[in-house]
């Protein structure tokens, strides 16, 4: 880890990522912890554990994520936009449609040659369409967020949500649980709404394949797998999903 | 890459900032719906004539040889709820047509003395239209800026309109318009073009030192001011902006088009501020800038001087009928004279002057290589995070490749 020549730092919603990368772009160190209340204590305390892991020494940090103009000492703040695509390019090797879904919102960018954004599209109005939905959810359901996506390929039934909005979500779940409705048919669902949503993004930006998934949500295998069906084509998932962001600040480090 | 200053700079202000109290008082007149500093006016010339116009251009100083205040409307921007308004309107029209109908009717227009309607779009016309049957007992007419930018044809034409209008001001109590007065009112529009195009210079040359919401607040304050104290406020705002500190930033140049009737609200100029960008150039309060240039104070005819004003010296907007190439090769020029690095395209939504034109303003600045995004708000616009994003992605794409995409 000592060869760490650059921190891209992540401040989202949901969590914080702190990521270095070598000097030919190699991914080597990375933190993930909950978003704090105190992002700039957090932050602060966040650098400098990781400035003593890596040897002590300074290092240039770039911050991106809702919390970006919050973060101590970083040297540029650069918009979550710019970095998933710089991130998830270095990271697949190749152009083309990133879904990032996010713990407070949902982006489609449009990744042009280099990591550039070529066009991009943004949920930002409600929780509809994020992680925070399926999290919801998932506690109303009383299962663990990490297995919603596997309980939901469990079956092949399909409960519609028709409310688009979370906490309407949030009743209509209520209510077909009173009506007897198993809980695989309803997260079945729930995916499958929060899909629709995605995807009527994706539309709107003239994606261009490869299609690719990032955020914590990429690890849900449902998301994957009814998004690969609705857009007729694989959806490919970088290694590390929560870290694009990150990874594409501390790249960007070296740049402009 | 540039250290130690973020991109996404904050604002200039600061709570020593020589400027700050200044901006914060000129905010009051502009926030001002019920417009105070017209009922001032009046109060101090018994008799005086407030006369309201929609943007973007009027010729302002044959009024004020009148005598009259002119006072530029521009809706309720994002401090009306809309609630009879909406009924005039269909959804798909833009927003301040109904905001400036819900300022009449909440009475908050009733010190004006008269409105004058010119020739923007249909939208306003035909609030023209609506104000006359409204408000049968208000002075209201609609001012046709020609569009055939020949003296003896549309000059004359465009003469006859002000003296129609002249003539009305007159019945509903003006002074009669004269050479002389009229001479001294060009004299004054010259001092104010003169001071703006200080204050312009100023955030072109030092970004820093005056930011473009800045510089949107003292320029709107012109509104409800006479010329004369609209240039003595711009000039001690100078003043006040010559006192600050240097700070460096690594924010890009851009230029912001469209925005020249419906007003964005001063949270999204500063969200594009706030985003990376520093706004060189804008055709926000347009009407103030309309004429490129100055008067001759001294001409023989002071009408055909003003009349020709517009004929040659009018800006290259979406109002004229000018050919859209030579919008575009205006536009690519500008962006190159003021040194920015790339074109935002704000536009108010439904706003069709604006939207026509800016296919083609965008083929030009394509053929120049000068990158370009583009967005849309309502006056009353509240959420800014999907702005932010994309202000802060173009800034980005601009500083870190140089071009948008």
């Amino acid at each position: 880890m000592a060869n760490v020549v650059a921190l891209g730092f992540d401040i989202g919603s949901s969590t914080a990522k702190l990521v270095g990368v070598t000097a030919d772009g190699k991914l080597a160190f990375h933190r993930i912890e909950p978003t704090e209340p105190r992002i700039e204590d957090q932050a602060t305390r966040m650098l400098a554990e990781a400035r003593a892991a890596l040897g002590g020494g300074a290092l240039p940090v770039v911050a991106t994520g809702y919390g970006r103009k919050l973060i101590p000492g970083a040297d540029r703040a650069v918009t979550e936009i710019t970095c998933h695509a710089r991130g998830v390019w270095e990271a697949m090797g190749t152009p083309g449609t990133l879904v990032d879904v996010g713990g407070q919102d949902s982006k489609v960018i449009v990744v042009g040659a280099e990591g550039r954004v070529a066009n991009f599209a943004m949920n930002d109005k409600c929780a509809a369409g994020t992680g925070r939905f399926l999290e919801v959810t998932a506690a109303r359901l009383r299962i663990p967020i990490d297995e919603i996506g596997a309980v939901s390929l469990s079956t092949k039934k399909s409960v519609p949500i028709s409310s688009t909005c979370t906490v309407f979500a949030e009743s209509e779940i209520i209510s077909l649980l009173a009506h007897g409705e198993h809980v695989e048919n309803i997260l079945h669902g729930l995916h499958r709404s929060l899909v629709s949503r995605l995807v009527a993004m994706v539309r709107g930006v003239q994606p261009r394949a490869p299609y690719m998934l990032s955020g914590g949500v990429a690890r849900n295998g449902a998301l994957r797998a009814f998004l690969a069906e609705s857009l007729g084509s694989e959806v490919l998932v970088p290694a590390e999903p929560q870290l694009m962001g990150a990874y594409g600040a501390a790249l960007l480090v070296r740049q402009g | 890459m540039t250290t130690a200053h973020p991109s996404e700079s904050t604002a200039t202000a600061t709570p020593h900032d020589p400027a700050a109290a200044m901006l914060e008082e000129t905010r009051g007149l502009i926030d001002d719906l019920s417009l105070g500093a017209v009922h001032q006016w009046k109060a101090e010339h018994p008799g005086g004539l407030a006369i309201g116009y929609m943007p973007i251009y009027v010729p302002r100083p044959f009024m004020e040889a009148m005598g009259c205040l002119p006072v530029a409307v521009f809706g309720g921007g994002d401090q009306t709820d809309i609630i009879r308004g909406d009924s005039y309107f269909q959804s798909y029209i833009c927003h301040i047509p109904r905001s400036t109908l819900e300022l009449a009717f909440s009475k908050r227009l009733d010190v004006l003395d008269g409105m004058l309607f010119p020739s923007i779009c249909d939208v306003i016309r035909n609030l023209g239209g609506m104000w006359q049957m409204l408000f049968p007992e208000r002075y209201s007419a609609y001012v046709d800026l020609p569009q055939d930018f020949d003296e003896t044809r549309g000059g004359l034409f465009y003469a006859y309109e002000i003296k129609r209008i002249a003539a009305d001001l007159v019945r509903l109590g003006a002074r009669p318009l004269t050479d002389d007065a009229l001479r001294a009112a060009l004299a004054q529009e010259n001092l104010r073009r003169t001071a703006l195009m200080k204050l312009d210079e100023l955030r072109r040359v030092e970004p820093w030192r005056v930011r473009a919401s800045e510089a949107y607040i003292i320029a709107r304050a012109g509104s409800v001011l006479t010329t004369e104290a609209h240039t003595a406020l711009v000039n001690r705002f100078l003043a006040r902006a010559a006192e600050r500190i240097p700070r460096a930033y690594d924010n890009v140049r851009v230029v912001v088009r469209g925005s020249f009737c419906e007003q964005p609200p001063l949270a999204l100029i500063r969200t594009l501020e706030a985003s990376g960008c520093d706004i060189v150039d804008d055709d926000l309060q347009l009407g103030l800038r309309f004429i490129e240039g100055m008067f001759d104070e001294n001409a023989a005819d002071p009408l055909m001087e003003l009349v020709r004003g517009y004929l040659r010296h009018g800006v290259a907007t979406a109002s004229r009928y000018i050919g859209t190439d030579v919008k575009g090769e205006a536009l690519v020029k500008r962006v190159q004279a003021c040194g920015a690095e790339g074109v935002i395209f704000a536009a108010a939504s439904f706003c069709d002057p604006a939207l026509l034109d800016q296919p083609m303003l965008e083929a030009a600045l394509d053929r120049a290589a000068i990158p370009h995004t583009g967005l849309k708000y309502g006056e009353n616009t509240g959420q800014f995070q999907v702005i932010r994003e994309q202000a802060g992605a173009f800034s980005d794409a601009v500083k870190l490749w140089g071009s948008a995409a």
